[in-house]
């Protein structure tokens, strides 16, 4: 099988002149992309069953699950799960995966270059689409990026969604980084940008995960992997492995998810009120004194002394202080000789100072379980036994030994992903969350919350610097969206349609979107075509999206099993990769995929070898770089990456395409908390996010300097409490949306993407009657109370938009909110009609963006829901 | 001799219809005769509501009252082979829907007048058009098919003298068990004491499905509540 | 439309039936064992269609009225059955209803009547 496969990857070196080794100078591009995917599936290994084996990368989703495909005479005939990663990731593929065949094999995907004829841009204006050589799209968008380049290049927009995962943010950063604009921008806000901003602002750092293998009591706040999410393919059978253990998994969300379905109780609490029901288990934790006080000590900023002001008393070296209890004074917060008060107001030169605990437990005194009842509908029974339970489950005190390591042993973790994250108060939701893990010692604790790398960027928890006038189109890290450090992708088309009212000093005029469908995927998706008609606009895609339908050149992409990628992987608790991504076929013959489309570029630009820097830098290569003055393949470009990060020769990405290795338990649960939050100098974890409060001042002074009249300073000063707050759990529409009635929430479906490529997909939309369209959920009793029954076509009407749809009459769902999946109902003209079925649900959200992070809200909206 | 098995535990299962995904696009699905289904259903009333999940394929049954239905007919298109499986001759088959009609699990399906293309109206995708396809993908209008246990795959093995590799190989697994994402199925030899079907049948208290008509199942499943 | 009528049918076109419904079991017996010798002819056609001997041997031949079978509008959430969801539904404008093979155990299990399909030994 090796020698098969290694005979043919000396004949593809001689043929392009281009060995693994030398990375020589290279053919064409064309002739190499084709050649390449022709030859490298009659190469691979054959099966049993007469099949080539191709093992690869997924990337339908961001899960990137190990792949082996099958290809029949040329033909890729059906894909398996990498079984070789079922230790390390995926033990199988979800249904996006399995049918995967239908991403490459789609007679509606894009398959020449193509200019739009009609000039005129709009939702139902037809594009009339000329088709183009490859050389007349090149010359047309290279003659418009050197006139922006020369003139300030600031004017060109990067965007990318899912390209970010199909080739690799650091091709694109390089890119703009070489050309000179600061603007690229991604798409986590519409995602789970909160959470990131939440865990950034609390421990400097983003990224956490649930230690599932040990973890006892599992709370999760509207996490899904059941139905699509990131870590998707290790949760699930992480959950299952740990529910047949014993753990008990708890799911807390208003409609009763798959992973609500899967688990042991189902909380169904109002949509936007998860911070006071948190905060209430929180005082029901503290008042039970059912806390890890020395985990708040010790690892916390719980026992630093707050002012009046809201700020931490400082020392004369900087040195935050604390109440030193046996000689009664303020101490610098990391002297080991001192034992701090947790609680108590203490008067220092005259002034009284509370411990950063004592601010979150004086906050905490309204919020009974009685008022989280009233206002989460969650009863104040089960919010008391809740928080014993949680108390039961941690295990207060107690260490385990593992390799010897003797570990904090806090079996609970309180989970979320999008849940507490797609809303107004986004950042603040995730706080408490992550307060509630605090305050019982769960962060990096076995059982407990594992944290990705606790401070290893402590600029997170500095106070944002509220640049103005902004110098991005998304306002990122403006004083419009100050800690917005995922970018902020649905602001842009704002800007671009009235950049004086954000203060950007320039009119952006070219937008370039790659893999990604802004104007179907945020919410309220109307607005995002404002901008995109002021633009000259060029999409890279696999099929004819919304975004292309505004694009005045479209350039088609090889799909992801047709291209090459050195991929992304999920590290897991346990285990660490990499991976790549092969091409098995080139089912339209396309010579090019985005990687030589930006080389292209950048080539043509006369930037080839600034590029090249940038992608050295980008990529962080350091024994193996990409080398000026030539030119790269794809996968000679996969093969630079893989030899400087993985190191093994290429043969072995070929053959394998992954590499895993497990991690330590010292890796697992010392090298983030414990090493870098605890002790002399080191920076504590935010209970209480004292930089908020700099953060603010320096909005509330930028927009007085400025005379700023579009930022509204008393709901920036509700956003930026350094202690989560019950205005938290009040976002815009529930407070001014009267005459609304019922809660709006969306949520995915497994059996499609956001961005468009999985609606065309035939077995997709063949999985049941459900799938092809999806549907209104609305409580059975709700429903009759309003006359309509299964299967009615109802309207959905909130402020800012109206959708129809079909009634699914269901008894998991609150009886005050409905549901609705948001990856549905596409319009693009270039779309078939079967794959438009359904309900496009996000122009009916109110868009009201988290003033920390920018991220976009998608649970927040308040609807009217009556018979169309 | 070695008798194959399906085990489908529905404590694990969460619907993703990743099996359903898997068989259509292995066994080249035919629009409107799905091989594998999820049947996915609500009990009890908010906020005690549960979602069970519940995937179905041909039970492949020690007494198939297809079989039994076909034969009465005279037309002798569906067998029982040694291991097991129970596969339909789409040459000797007529269309009448007797075993449709008799199946208490509604599994054969009935092809219409004509065999549906996956993109319709569109051309004809290069995965349509392949060749030396297994008789069993070989799919006509007005014939009855339905799940064969992969037996294009099984078959192989047996060829091979690999049986021992069947459920565990994915050359020689049925696709849908391959690619559940939370090893909810299981494919093995029940005859072999010590095999993960057996095994796993008794640790799980894996039973049949619709025990009354006696058609004795060859998919065991551990049940996850609500109404079967 | 995929499907030939099957496991359902129109309940409309049933109007006649040429023997009374609650007739004794030995003459249901006889009229089975006259079928098989060929004594009463119900045609050639093995189909589900209206005209085809299936019917004709259940409704006309042994006077099952068609809604003693066709019960269901669609079959309930819970019923597992692989081809479930294609309920409700219409075949030739005509609303068809969904048959429960339960019904059919008592006959076709003992052999004495019908076709033995059902717990065999």
């Amino acid at each position: 099988m090796n020698v098969t496969r290694r005979g043919f990857i000396k004949g593809m070196g001689m043929m392009a002149g281009a060995s693994s080794v030398g990375f020589g100078a290279s053919l064409s591009l064309p002739g190499i992309a084709q050649a390449a995917s022709q030859a490298e599936a009659a190469a691979s290994a054959k099966s049993a069953l007469g099949d080539q084996v191709v093992k690869s990368t997924c990337v339908h989703c961001v899960n990137f699950c190990g792949i082996e495909a099958r290809v029949s005479d040329g033909v890729i005939r059906a894909i398996y799960p990498d079984k070789a990663r079922a230790a390390y990731y995926n033990w199988g593929i979800c249904p996006k995966g399995a049918s995967g065949v239908f991403n490459t094999y789609n007679p509606y995907r894009l398959k020449k270059p193509m200019k739009r004829g009609n000039p005129v841009k709009g939702m139902n204006e037809d594009p009339k689409w000329i088709e183009i050589s490859w050389e007349e799209a090149f010359q047309t968008i290279t003659e418009k990026l050197a006139k922006i380049k020369a003139d300030n290049p600031a004017k060109l927009i990067w965007h990318h969604g899912h390209g970010k995962y199909t080739i690799g943010d650091q091709f694109p950063k390089a890119f703009v980084a070489a050309f000179g604009t600061p603007n690229l921008v991604h798409r986590t806000t519409t995602c789970e940008a909160a959470r990131h901003v939440a865990d950034e602002n609390t421990w400097g750092g983003h990224g956490h995960l649930p230690d599932l293998e040990h973890t006892n009591l599992f709370l999760n706040f509207g996490s899904n992997p059941f139905e699509g999410e990131q870590w998707s393919r290790w949760l699930d059978h992480a959950i299952m492995d740990g529910k047949e253990r014993g753990m008990k998994m708890i799911v807390i969300e208003p409609r009763l998810s798959h992973a609500a379905a899967k688990a042991d109780e189902w909380i169904p609490i109002r949509p936007g009120k998860d911070a006071v029901f948190i905060l209430a288990l929180c005082k029901q934790l503290i008042d039970n004194n059912t806390i890890d006080a020395d985990f708040l000590k010790t690892y916390t900023n719980a026992t630093q002394l707050v002012g009046e002001e809201g700020r931490i008393l400082k020392g004369a070296d900087g040195k935050p202080m604390v109440w030193e209890t046996i000689y009664k004074s303020a101490r610098t917060y990391d002297d080991a000789s001192v034992d701090a008060a947790l609680t108590g107001t203490y008067e220092i030169n005259g002034k009284p100072y509370r411990t950063a605990f004592q601010v979150l437990v004086d906050s905490l005194k309204d919020i009974t379980p009685e008022y989280a009842e009233e206002v989460s509908g969650v009863p104040s029974a089960r919010t008391k036994s809740l928080a014993k339970e949680i108390a039961a489950a941690a295990n207060f005190g107690s260490t385990v030994k593992i390799d010897g390591h003797a570990l904090r042993y806090r079996p609970v973790a309180s989970y979320t992903f999008r849940g507490l994250s797609a809303k107004e108060f986004g950042v603040q939701n995730n706080r408490a969350n992550l307060i509630l893990n605090m305050l019982i010692g769960s962060p990096d604790a076995v059982g407990g919350l594992l944290l990705n790398h606790a401070m290893g960027h402590p600029e997170f928890l500095e106070p944002s610097k509220c640049e103005y006038p902004p110098k991005r189109a998304d306002l990122a890290k403006s004083v419009y969206y100050p800690h917005a450090t995922h970018e902020c992708c649905q602001q842009v088309q704002y800007t671009v349609n009235d950049p004086k009212a954000y203060g950007l000093p320039y009119q952006p005029e070219m937008q370039i979107f790659f893999a990604t469908n802004r104007p179907f995927s945020t919410s309220d998706a109307m607005k995002q075509q404002d901008g995109m008609k002021k633009t000259f606009n060029v999409a890279i895609d696999i099929v004819n999206t919304e975004t292309c339908q505004f694009a005045d050149i479209v350039l088609p992409d090889l799909t992801y099993l047709e291209s090459w990628h050195f991929s992304p992987t999920r590290s897991t608790p346990g285990t660490k990769h990499s991976a790549i991504r092969q091409p098995m076929a080139n089912v339209y013959n396309l010579p090019y995929d985005a990687m030589t489309i930006l080389w292209e570029l950048a080539k043509r630009l006369g930037l080839r070898d600034a590029y090249v820097e940038q992608l050295n830098g980008k990529w962080g290569l350091k024994k193996v770089k990409f080398e000026k003055g030539r030119d790269y393949t794809s996968r000679e470009m996969v093969e630079v990456l893989w030899a400087d990060k993985v190191g093994k020769p290429f043969e072995y990405a070929l053959e394998h395409a992954f590499v895993g290795k497990n991690i330590s338990a010292h890796d697992r649960y010392l090298h983030s908390v414990e090493a870098n939050c605890k002790g002399l100098g080191k920076t504590r974890m935010k209970l209480y996010a004292d930089h908020l409060v700099d953060s603010y001042a320096n909005v509330e002074k930028t927009v007085k300097a400025n005379h700023i009249s579009n930022i509204d300073l008393a709901q920036f000063k509700v956003a930026y409490s350094p202690i989560p707050l019950k205005d938290h759990a009040f976002p815009t529409p529930h407070r001014e949306a009267e005459g609304y009635p019922l809660y709006l929430i969306t949520h995915k479906r497994m059996y499609r993407n956001q961005s468009g490529n999985t609606a065309q997909n035939p077995i997709l939309n063949a999985l049941g009657a459900d799938t092809q369209a999806n549907f209104i959920a609305v409580n059975a009793d709700t429903a009759k109370g309003l006359g309509i029954r299964n299967g009615d076509t109802v309207v959905v009407e909130s402020r800012v938009g109206k959708a129809k749809g079909k009634a699914k009459l269901t008894q998991g769902i609150r009886p005050d909110t409905i549901a609705v999946s948001y990856h549905h109902g596409h319009w693009s003209l270039g779309f078939p009609d079967n794959a438009k079925k359904g309900t496009w649900i996000n122009n009916v959200l109110e868009l009201h963006p988290d003033r920390i992070a920018g991220m976009n809200s998608f649970n927040d909206t308040k609807v009217k829901l009556y018979k169309a | 001799m070695a008798k194959f098995v399906r085990v489908i535990d529905t404590e694990r299962c969460f619907g993703c219809r990743s099996c359903v995904a898997a068989c259509a696009v292995e066994n080249h699905f035919t629009p409107e005769s799905p091989w594998n289904v999820m049947v996915e259903y609500e009990t009890g009333h908010y906020p005690n509501t549960a979602r069970n999940f519940v995937t179905m394929n041909c039970m492949h049954c020690e007494h198939p009252s297809c079989k039994a239905a076909c034969d009465a007919a005279g037309f002798k298109a569906i067998s029982k082979n040694e291991f097991g499986v129970v596969l339909v001759d789409y040459d000797k088959c007529v269309g009448c829907g007797y075993c449709a009609t008799t199946c208490p699990y509604g599994v054969p399906q009935l092809n219409g007048a004509k065999v549906e293309q996956l993109y319709p109206g569109a051309e004809k995708t290069a995965y349509e058009q392949m060749g030396n396809l297994s008789p069993l993908h070989r799919k006509k209008a007005r014939t009855v098919e339905k799940c064969t246990f992969c037996w294009h795959k099984l078959e192989k093995a047996i060829a091979a003298g690999r049986v021992n590799e069947i459920g565990k190989t994915p050359d020689f697994t049925p696709t849908c068990d391959l690619v559940c994402p939370v090893q909810a199925r299981l494919f093995g030899d029940i005859d072999d004491p010590t095999s993960n079907v057996s095994t796993y049948i008794a640790r799980k208290k894996a039973t049949q499905l619709k025990k009354a008509f006696g058609t004795m199942p060859q998919v065991y499943y551990v049940l996850n509540g609500g109404e079967y | 439309m995929k499907k030939v009528l099957f496991l359902a049918t129109a309940i409309s076109a049933f109007a006649t039936v040429t023997m009374a419904e609650d007739k004794p079991p030995k003459l249901l017996i006889k009229a089975a064992g006259d079928i098989r010798a060929g004594t009463i002819n119900v045609g050639k056609e093995y189909s589900l269609t209206e005209e085809g001997r299936y019917h004709k041997i259940h409704n006309e031949i042994l006077g099952m009225k068609c809604k003693g079978c066709h019960t269901h509008d669609a079959y309930p959430d819970s019923y597992l059955n692989l081809s479930k969801d294609e309920f409700p539904k219409t075949v030739d404008g005509e609303k068809t209803k969904a048959v429960e093979p339960a019904k059919c155990i008592g006959c076709h299990s003992e052999g004495n009547v019908a076709t033995v399909f059902y717990n065999k030994q």
